[in-house]
């Protein structure tokens, strides 16, 4: 592509940026919480990461770490009148096919609009970035719940409104995201790789997770409560 | 039957439900209306219309003053929910997120024309602009590889400022002041680069917001002289500014300053 960038002050071809000898990562004031999910799965959640965005959170369990960070609501350069915000989800991770990340990055929008209050920001943008930190590869499936467990604390970091809390499980390869206390199912997730599930199997997992939703639920709330 | 008033928590998360529309108090029927940070819901399990907390925040009922008519059948109150004072961050959450009607703001000309002037909203009257508010301006910004939200709209030929992704305005000649208002010059009343403090008239079309100046208090409140090439100047009057160093007289509609 030959078109010039104008929208940024661009520095000069192969500048370096400018190391100080004693520079020190300063530290954010975060709010650091530790909690016990099950007895072999600890998570940590932080939220107030990134200086420099809205909002972000670090959602880390044994061997994966997800850093989100809320970007907007910001303008967007749509001609015609939007009476509602877009939003969008951007996963990053060298360690997947890009064509995944985009689709889940596709039900993962779906899921969050169910929840996001979007008529509250006309005409603006509201930007999602997901960057993946893991040490053994996984499905991109069972990253799901964790990923929507970082946005929602990502989204309530930047006070962008959100009107339920919403949560996923995965269980055999399928992802269930649910709402309301876990009454409304707002996303189901099949993995082309697991195996045909007749109705009555989905059922029961789908039944499995809404057991499992609520003590998720709970200690998302029991976080965004304390601080 | 007893008091059946609603109880409201004093804190409340999104998600959390808050009370039904309308409450079965004595003597009078009591309904909610959901104010800032509060949504209502279609509850499907119950099939009742609910209103639930959107936001992180302390829970504020409030009476709802019906102007002209006295509704005698029910008490209106407003519920919503304000958010906390974040003092351990530069993010104070009680920032604005997006500008909307009657918001004053501040906001830097970046080019005129017979009919109207094009403006970028650079930050909101007493109100801190979230943290990355006019990212563009600051330099530092995270942009999707697709563009971000804007992307798929986005086209860089209606770029026509290079500063970055701030909302743009426009203030049309009829509304740069209130008296005489047919006969507006632009060039007597802004030069790009100036910066101005207006009101928004309305959310406008996708792309701009409508703003207003036809105010005493508003208008230009900086502005350089010779086009930004000499100093800043001083409002001697609504409709002159003067360069103190080169004594240079410029047109300018002019905000009251006190």
């Amino acid at each position: 592509m030959n078109v010039q960038d104008r929208r940024r002050i661009l520095g000069p071809a192969g500048a370096k940026p400018l190391v100080f000898a004693n520079a020190e990562a300063k530290e954010d004031k975060t709010v650091k919480e530790e909690t016990q999910l099950n007895k072999n799965l600890s998570i940590s959640l932080q939220r107030g990461i990134i200086s420099n965005a809205n909002g972000s959170s670090i959602v880390e369990t044994s061997g994966i770490s997800l850093l989100t960070s809320v970007y907007g609501p910001r303008s967007t350069r749509s001609m015609s009148f939007e009476p509602r915000a877009t939003l969008n989800i951007i996963l990053q991770s060298n360690k997947f096919d890009t064509s995944n990340l985009k689709e889940i990055s596709n039900f993962l929008i779906s899921v969050l609009q169910c929840c996001v209050c979007l008529e509250k920001y006309p005409k603006s943008g509201i930007d999602l970035f997901i960057n993946f930190n893991i040490e053994d590869e996984d499905e991109l499936v069972q990253y799901i719940p964790i990923m929507i467990m970082s946005c929602m604390i990502a989204l309530m970091d930047a006070d962008i409104e959100v009107s339920d809390i919403i949560g996923g499980l995965t269980i055999d390869h399928t992802a269930v995201c649910l709402g309301q206390n876990g009454d409304q199912l707002l996303g189901l997730w099949k993995d082309p790789s697991s195996d045909e599930q007749d109705a009555l199997v989905l059922n029961e997992t789908i039944a499995k997770c809404q057991e499992q939703y609520s003590s998720s639920r709970q200690q998302l709330i029991e976080f965004i409560s304390n601080c | 039957m007893s008091d059946t008033k609603v109880k409201f928590p004093s804190r409340s998360i999104p998600g959390q439900l808050l009370c039904p529309v309308y409450a079965p108090t004595e003597p009078k029927v009591t309904k909610y209306t959901a104010g800032p940070g509060t949504k209502l819901i279609h509850y499907d399990a119950n099939n009742l219309d609910v209103i639930t907390s959107t936001r992180i925040g302390h829970v504020t009922v409030s009476p709802v003053d019906v102007e002209g008519k006295d509704d005698n059948d029910m008490i209106l109150m407003q519920v919503s929910v304000t958010s906390d004072e974040k003092n351990d961050k530069t993010n104070s959450h009680s920032s604005k997120l997006l500008p909307k009607e009657g918001d004053v703001v501040l906001c830097r000309v970046i080019r005129i024309s017979l009919q109207r002037a094009n403006v970028e909203i650079i930050g909101f009257q007493n109100e801190p602009m979230p943290i990355d508010g006019g990212v563009g301006t600051n330099g530092h910004s995270v942009v999707g590889v697709n563009g971000g939200s804007g992307g798929s709209t986005f086209s860089m030929s209606q770029s026509s400022s290079d500063l970055g992704e701030t909302f743009r305005g426009i203030i049309r000649s009829q509304d740069v002041r209130a008296t005489d208002r047919d006969r507006v010059k632009m060039v007597d009343a802004f030069k790009p680069g100036d910066i101005v403090k207006a009101q928004i008239l309305s959310l406008g079309d996708g792309v701009n917001y409508y703003l207003t100046t036809a105010r005493n208090d508003l208008g230009v409140v900086f502005a350089k002289s010779d086009n930004g090439a000499g100093s800043l100047m001083y409002a001697m009057d609504w409709q002159t500014m003067t360069a103190p160093v080169t004594g240079a007289v410029e047109k300018r509609k002019c905000a009251k300053p006190f």
